[in-house]
C-alpha cells in the first residue's frame, strides 16, 4: 500500500521560472493496484514518480509505503523496495557487463553480503527461466555484453532486473516510449504478465491512451500538479478517446 | 640487450604492474580519471621506506596500501560528498599528499635503504638465489591477481563495476553509488602505493620528487597491454595490465638503450599514450577518405 499526503514541490521558487510541479496531492494506492497516469507534458507525472523513487525531495508532504514513512529515505535505500524502468532503454543495465552479471547484481538487491561471489552457480537456472519468459532468446546469450542487445531487449531485461526480487512497488515512467511498435506491445505484455503473476504495484506514467485503457485497474489524469480525474475499472471500459483528452484540460 | 638488462626490465615491469592495477580501478572499471595516484605512490615508497629503516620491511608493504588507500579515500570523499570535480579532487590530494608525504619521511627530500632489510634482501636470503628479486615479483603479482580476481567478482566487486558503467542503474539497485566510489578509489590508491611501497624497496630509496608522472606510466602500461589482449574480458584486461606494464619497461629500456636521455623519459611516456589513444582515431578518419576517393 502507497499513501501519498499533501505532496507539494515548486521548482525555482521565488524566480521567473517558478514551477509548481505537485499541487498538495493526496491519494492511497491499494494493495496490488495498477495504476496508469495520463496527463500533459508538464502535469507533473513524472515529478511525482521522482518524489516516490527518491530523486527528488518534496517541499512538503509525506509518502508512506506500507505504514513506513520514506518521504526523507535515500533513494538507493528504498530502492530495495521500488523497482524503477525510465523512457531510455540504456538506463537500466550496465553495458559493459554481461546479462548473467546484471542479473546477479539486480538478485542481490537488498540482501547484499559484499563478500560472496556475486553470481552464485545455483542461481543460474532460475536466471535461465525467468529469461525465457521474455520470448527473446536471451537465456542463450547468458554471457554477452548487454551493451550488444537491443533496446528493446535492453529494456526487458531491465524489467526483469526491476521485479527478479519482487519489490513492493514498481514504477514506469513511460518505459515504453522509445520501442518500436511491436516490441513496445511485447514488453507491455510481459510487464501486465510480471505485475499480475506476483501482485505488484504498479503506477505507470504513459503518453499512449490505449495502453492507458487496455491496462491497469485504475487510470489517473494529471494537469498542473494534481489529480484531476480518476476512473476505476469499469469507468475505464466505457470511456472514449475525445472524452478523456477533455479531461487533459479539468483544474 | 643484456640478459641482467632484461631481467631488471622484467622485475620492475612486475612491480609496475601493481601501480598499473590501481590505475585500471579508477580509470577503467570507475570511469574515474583519478590524478591523486601521483601523490599517492610517493605516500607509499615513503611508508614503505620509513619503516624499512625501521626494521620493518613487510610492514612497510601494509603500511603503504594503508596510507594510499587514504589518500584514495580523501579524493573520494571530495569527489562525493564536497562535490568537486574528479579531475581537481585528484590535483588536491595530489598537492596536499607533497606535503604529507615530506612529513612523513621525516621532513628530509629523500630516504636511502643501502644496507637496510627489504622484502628482496630478506626473500633472497631464504631462496640464495640470483633469481630471487624476480621470483619475488612474480608470486607477488600472481597473488594479487588472483586476491584481485575474486574479489571483482564478489557482489561488493561487481557493485563497483557496475558503477563505473550505469550509476543511475547501480543506485536502482539498492546500491549506495557514492559509497562505491569511495571505496574504489581508496582501493585503486592503496594498490598505487602498494606498487611505489615494492619499488622503494626494489631500488633501495625513496624521492619525494618521483611522483610525476606515474599515472601516465599506469596509463601507458594499459593502453600498451590492451593493444595486444583487448579487454573484452576481466581475464584479458587483467593479462593486458601486466604484460602491458612490463612491455612498457622494455621499450624503455630499449630507448635508454638507444641513448635516448633518461629525463625524457616523461616526454616519450607522454607521447606513446597520446599516440595509442589517437591512433584508432586517425585510423578511422584515414580508411573514410581512401573510400571518399575511390
Amino acid at each position: 500500500m502507497l499513501k501519498l499526503e499533501n505532496l507539494s514541490l515548486t521548482f525555482h521558487p521565488n524566480t521567473v521560472n517558478e514551477r509548481v510541479a505537485l499541487n498538495d496531492v493526496s491519494y492511497e494506492f491499494a494493495p496490488g493496484d495498477f495504476v496508469t497516469i495520463l496527463g500533459t507534458n508538464g502535469a507533473g507525472k513524472s515529478t511525482l514518480l521522482n518524489c516516490i523513487a527518491g530523486t527528488l525531495e518534496p517541499d512538503r508532504g509525506k509518502i508512506i509505503l506500507d505504514d513506513t514513512d520514506i518521504t526523507w529515505m535515500k533513494e538507493h535505500a528504498r530502492a530495495r523496495q521500488i523497482g524503477r524502468l525510465f523512457q531510455d532503454p540504456l538506463k537500466g543495465t550496465a553495458p559493459n557487463m554481461t546479462i548473467l552479471e546484471n542479473l546477479g547484481l539486480a538478485y542481490s538487491r537488498g540482501k547484499r553480503s559484499s563478500f560472496r561471489r556475486a553470481i552464485q552457480k545455483a542461481d543460474i537456472p532460475f536466471f535461465r527461466e525467468q529469461l525465457a519468459k521474455l520470448n527473446l532468446g536471451l537465456e542463450d546469450r547468458m554471457e554477452t555484453k548487454v551493451g550488444l542487445l537491443s533496446g528493446g531487449q535492453r529494456q526487458a531485461l531491465t524489467l526483469l532486473m526491476a521485479t527478479l526480487v519482487t519489490p513492493k512497488l514498481l514504477l514506469l515512467d513511460e518505459h515504453t516510449a522509445a520501442l518500436d511498435p511491436k516490441t513496445a506491445q511485447n514488453i507491455m505484455e510481459v510487464t501486465d504478465a510480471i505485475v499480475k503473476e506476483h501482485r505488484i504495484l504498479t503506477i505507470m506514467i504513459t503518453h499512449n491512451i490505449k495502453q492507458a485503457l487496455t491496462y491497469g485497474n485504475k487510470l489517473l489524469v494529471m494537469n498542473e500538479g494534481k489529480i484531476v480525474k480518476e476512473l476505476n475499472a469499469t469507468e475505464k471500459m466505457q470511456i472514449g478517446v475525445d472524452q478523456l483528452l477533455a479531461m487533459y484540460d479539468l483544474t | 640487450m643484456a640478459f641482467s638488462t632484461m631481467q631488471g626490465a622484467l622485475e620492475l615491469g612486475l612491480i609496475y604492474a601493481v601501480l598499473a592495477f590501481g590505475v585500471y580501478i579508477s580509470f577503467r572499471i570507475l570511469d574515474i580519471p583519478d590524478l591523486s595516484v601521483d601523490g599517492s605512490f610517493i605516500t607509499g615508497c615513503a611508508a614503505s621506506a620509513i619503516c624499512a629503516v625501521n626494521g620493518h620491511p613487510l610492514f612497510g608493504l601494509v603500511f603503504a596500501f594503508l596510507c594510499g588507500g587514504s589518500a584514495g579515500f580523501m579524493t573520494g570523499l571530495l569527489q562525493t560528498k564536497c562535490r568537486i570535480q574528479p579531475i581537481l579532487s585528484g590535483i588536491l590530494v595530489m598537492t596536499g599528499l607533497y606535503s604529507i608525504n615530506y612529513k612523513l619521511m621525516g621532513n628530509t627530500p629523500n630516504i636511502s635503504l643501502f644496507n637496510q632489510e627489504t622484502v628482496f634482501t630478506k626473500f633472497s636470503a631464504l631462496v640464495g638465489n640470483e633469481l630471487s628479486d624476480l621470483i619475488l615479483c612474480a608470486i607477488f603479482i600472481a597473488v594479487l591477481s588472483v586476491l584481485l580476481y575474486y574479489f571483482l567478482n564478489t557482489q561488493l566487486g561487481m557493485c563497483l563495476r557496475a558503477t563505473g558503467d550505469n550509476e543511475a542503474m547501480v543506485r536502482a539497485s539498492s546500491v549506495n553509488s557514492d559509497m562505491m566510489k569511495i571505496m574504489g578509489l581508496a582501493l585503486a590508491n592503496a594498490l598505487v602505493a602498494l606498487g611505489g611501497g615494492l619499488l622503494a624497496q626494489y631500488q633501495n630509496f625513496a624521492d619525494v620528487n618521483d611522483g610525476i608522472g606515474k599515472l601516465v606510466i599506469g596509463l601507458a602500461s594499459i593502453i600498451v597491454g590492451e593493444a595486444f589482449f583487448g579487454h573484452r574480458t576481466l581475464q584479458r584486461s587483467f593479462l593486458a595490465v601486466i604484460s602491458g606494464a612490463i612491455l612498457y619497461r622494455f621499450l624503455l629500456s630499449a630507448a635508454l638503450h638507444l641513448g635516448v636521455n633518461a629525463t625524457d623519459q616523461r616526454l616519450l611516456s607522454a607521447v606513446l599514450v597520446t599516440a595509442a589513444i589517437s591512433f584508432p582515431v586517425w585510423k578511422n578518419a584515414w580508411q573514410k577518405r581512401r573510400k571518399h576517393l575511390c
